[in-house]
């Protein structure tokens, strides 16, 4: 699907970002992605979690060049500025406000007492700017409540809001989500919606609102058919390796290899049919009494040992291909480097390159709606900390330098540290033969 | 309070499971959603729920002919038309609605996306999660990857959401510019969107392969689940301050002073190694006095982050989710009520609708527009 450059979804929306971890970072990706223009507020003294993680190799870099490193930062601050400023001076305070009165929409996920504490409370920023959609997202929501002050960690909202104990086999103790926080996901997902969602109505009414987002309940939100059925039936459901309910055979299957395994989902007999022309030969593919789910269900173990043997014989990319073209669905359980090398996610661009001041060139995921008549890219990898500051300081908000510098010496902004310093990661010089991608072309390291 | 956040706005419902949670948060935020109806949906057991819970405030309308003469004539009166599944995207695609209807968005969500080698190969939540390399990293060391809690089909929901943001976006552009446009989203793409805890993009920078590690993980301690008298809990102690609270508690509670011990002390990496396992052990000895919701609320007392492990159970009783009147009454299409989840969000001005799911399936326009008109239970 071509794009057009230069049309986007939320030309002219400014936001102002002060997040950490992932869920609020991500909800504001999500709108640069969509052509807003979004400031995250940084803090030298109180780097964001993600500015904190650095790179391994960077361990050697200053303290502060490495805080522009991390992975997982260029990733989720992608598409972003950055303003350094402490939020907890007065003057950086008034900074603040000063730029809420510039922008559209504020986003900030720290814990419930955090922005009245900052004097950044939702009534202080909409009396700045009576239109703006000011979306604050705890992990237990803004009303006075039994959680309220309580601190909320995406791998701590899985186990919370049930996920956890979803997870795993019936005959051990829960695996849990794995080293993916879904509810970060899933709650700036719901940000993100709410948001667009509020920016309509504000185009159709001028009025602005504030959104209460509980990361919690917006996590429990997508368990509702199984709350629905505990309350209608007293079913409980239990954890159930990959999960039975929507056809069978459906789950993970080893294939030649270390840890190599192919997915398998037959939701219906006909695909079961297809299957089974596929692995004829096998004893399970003239069995009669597996034609409907029923008899598979009652096969159980034996029916899943039947397909193990067989699939261990196969190698996951080749085997794959075959029952997707007989129809069954199928794929290969990745991991990190078949991500890399798969033909679909190339093809896509879904790993893609971009601009990075740190590193010329920096990898990101691309964002996933891929919309006709509509420039989704992401422009840049996350920034270095207090990138922007002369920028949004000077052309936003009319400081000049003398009263720029003032602020660096009171400390009430922090500029960037070393900004030339240029650095390259580690696999630069063979990524390109993984990605094939024109834009390593322009790759300065 | 001025009403509905996307009132007005005409969303017509093609959706399978890949995107079945979009129509709901459609009709959440107050839009007309038509369900075309074409008689193949199970509706038995969990089915029954997820068909209610995901068509809560939508309408519904089909019968007498195929759905594509549906969704032709819906069309033309519409802004959205959503459509989940490989083969459905395409016929959809081959109606070329936008000819007639320029504004219209078209959005299609499939496994692997419309463009690309693999753009005809079928999925489900699971493929999502193992092509998209996060089941690899979910689950026990010895088992199979596994997707996470499968039967809430996460993949799906992310799909869903990335449909719903997408199309907000793009009906915003075309009330700008009257030109609607096609979004493409491929299931395994959300997945991989979401893989930068742990995906390819972390290895490549370290070349550390991320593999299932279970309930713990190896980054400090206490870092995962740990058993109680009544189930588990959660603990995620790895800054300096977290673990100097945790050893307080553990000498307090347990009497072992080991926890005291210097080198434990400062940054998650002074629990790694051959401490990761004594942290785990005196965790244990204190976890195994408390219930998970007594331990939970303690740990959150003295400033850890912890939760309960919770069960469906469990998360139905939270007195959190009671105190802020967070469930809601949905009435079955037999007409009995169940309690379900609220708004995953509040919005002060244009707060969250809680409908119903449609009785019956409305046999032609006229009635589907009599429909709309009835007031929701």
């Amino acid at each position: 699907m071509g794009q057009q450059q230069g049309v986007r979804p939320l030309s002219g929306i400014r936001v102002l970002e002060l997040t950490s971890g992932i869920a609020g970072p991500a909800a504001g990706r999500h709108l640069s992605a969509m052509g807003a223009e979004v400031i995250r507020l940084d803090s030298l003294k109180r780097p964001d979690a993600l500015r904190l993680t650095g790179s391994g190799w960077a361990r050697d870099q200053h303290p502060g060049v490495r805080l522009d490193t991390g992975p997982m930062f260029s990733e989720f601050m992608a598409g972003k500025r950055s303003l350094a400023v402490d939020a907890k001076t007065p003057r950086g305070r008034d900074i603040v406000l000063q730029l809420v009165e510039h922008c559209d929409v504020f986003i900030m996920n720290m814990s419930a007492a955090v922005p009245a504490g900052l004097g950044l409370d939702a009534g202080s920023l909409l009396e700045r700017r009576p239109d703006l959609i000011c979306c604050l997202m705890p992990g237990f929501g803004m009303s006075p409540s039994r959680y309220h002050d309580y601190r909320a960690w995406g791998p701590n909202l899985g186990p919370l809001a049930g996920l956890d104990n979803l997870t795993g086999w019936p005959d051990r103790a829960q695996s849990g989500l794995g080293t993916a926080s879904c509810p970060d996901y899933t709650s700036a997902g719901h940000a993100a919606v709410a948001i667009l969602a509020a920016l309509l109505h504000r185009d159709a009414t001028g009025e602005g609102q504030v959104i209460d987002l509980s990361q919690f309940e917006s996590t429990v939100a997508l368990l509702g058919p199984l709350l629905a059925l505990y309350d209608d039936t007293g079913v409980e459901r239990e954890r159930c390796g990959n999960g039975a309910t929507f056809g069978c055979p459906r789950g993970v299957f080893p294939t030649v290899g270390d840890d190599q395994w192919i997915a398998i989902a037959c939701s219906t007999d006909d695909e079961w049919a297809a299957l089974c022309e596929v692995a004829h030969g096998e004893p399970f593919a003239a069995d009669r009494t597996l034609a409907n789910e029923t008899g598979r269900h009652a096969a159980g173990d034996a029916l899943t040992s039947g397909i193990a043997s067989w699939t261990s014989r196969w190698l996951a990319l080749e085997l794959a291909e075959l029952l997707q073209r007989s129809g069954v669905p199928a794929g290969e359980v990745h991991d990190q480097a078949g991500v890399l090398t798969d033909p679909q996610l190339r093809a896509r661009r879904t790993i893609r390159p971009v601009p990075s001041t740190r590193f010329g060139r920096d990898l990101i995921t691309a964002f996933p709606p891929r919309m006709s008549g509509a420039a989704t890219d992401l422009q840049c990898t996350g920034p270095m900390l207090g990138e922007d500051n002369d920028d949004i300081l000077g052309n936003l908000l009319g400081l000049d330098e003398d009263d720029r510098m003032q602020l660096a010496d009171d400390g009430v902004i922090d500029s960037p540290v070393h900004p030339e310093v240029r650095l390259r990661r580690p696999y630069v010089d063979w990524v390109r033969y993984v990605i094939p991608d024109p834009d390593w072309a322009g790759v300065d390291v | 309070v001025s009403g509905a956040a996307l009132a007005g706005l005409r969303v017509v419902d093609l959706s399978d499971d890949s995107c079945r949670y979009a129509a709901r948060l459609f009709a959440g935020l107050g839009a007309d959603v038509t369900r075309v109806h074409d008689g193949d949906e199970r509706t038995t057991g969990l089915r029954e729920h997820w068909d209610a819970y995901m068509s809560a405030g939508t309408h519904s309308v089909g019968g007498g002919r195929g759905w594509q003469s549906w969704c032709s004539e819906l069309a033309d009166t519409a802004d959205v038309v959503l459509v989940g599944g490989v083969e459905r995207a395409e016929a959809v695609h081959r109606l070329r609605l936008r000819e007639t209807r320029p504004s219209l968005v078209v959005c299609t969500v499939t496994p692997f996306g419309r463009t690309g080698p693999r753009r005809g190969w079928h999925g489900d939540d699971l493929i999502g999660w193992a092509t998209g390399g996060l089941a690899y990293t979910s689950g026990d060391p010895d088992r199979p990857p596994v997707a996470p809690a499968p039967e809430v089909q996460l993949a799906h929901s992310l799909s869903a959401q990335y449909a719903v943001i997408g199309i907000l976006g793009a009906v915003r552009q075309a009330r700008q510019t009257g030109r609607g446009q096609d979004i493409d989203i491929s299931v395994q793409d959300c997945v991989v969107a979401i893989s930068g805890e742990t995906g390819p993009l972390l290895w490549l920078d370290d070349l550390i392969m991320r593999r299932r590690v279970g309930n713990r993980r190896k980054l400090s301690a206490p870092f995962g689940q740990y058993p109680t008298r009544d189930g588990y809990v959660s603990i995620v102690a790895g800054m300096p301050a977290h673990w100097d609270a945790m050893a307080a508690w553990i000498v307090e509670r347990t009497g072992n002073e080991g926890a005291l011990d210097p080198s434990l002390r400062g940054g998650p990496q002074s629990r790694t190694g051959s401490a990761w396992d004594v942290v785990n052990l005196f965790t244990e000895e204190l976890t195994r006095t408390y219930l998970k919701q007594e331990f939970f609320e303690e740990a959150q007392r003295r400033g850890i982050p912890a939760a309960p492990v919770n069960t469906i159970a469990s998360v139905a009783a939270d007195p959190q989710l009671e105190e802020r009147s967070f469930w809601a009454r949905q009435r079955m299409p037999d007409g009995r009520y169940v309690r379900v989840p609220g708004a995953p969000f509040r919005m002060s001005a244009t707060p969250w609708r809680c409908g119903d799911p449609p009785a019956e399936v409305a046999p032609t326009l006229e009635v589907l527009r009599e429909s709309f008109a009835q007031p929701a239970s």
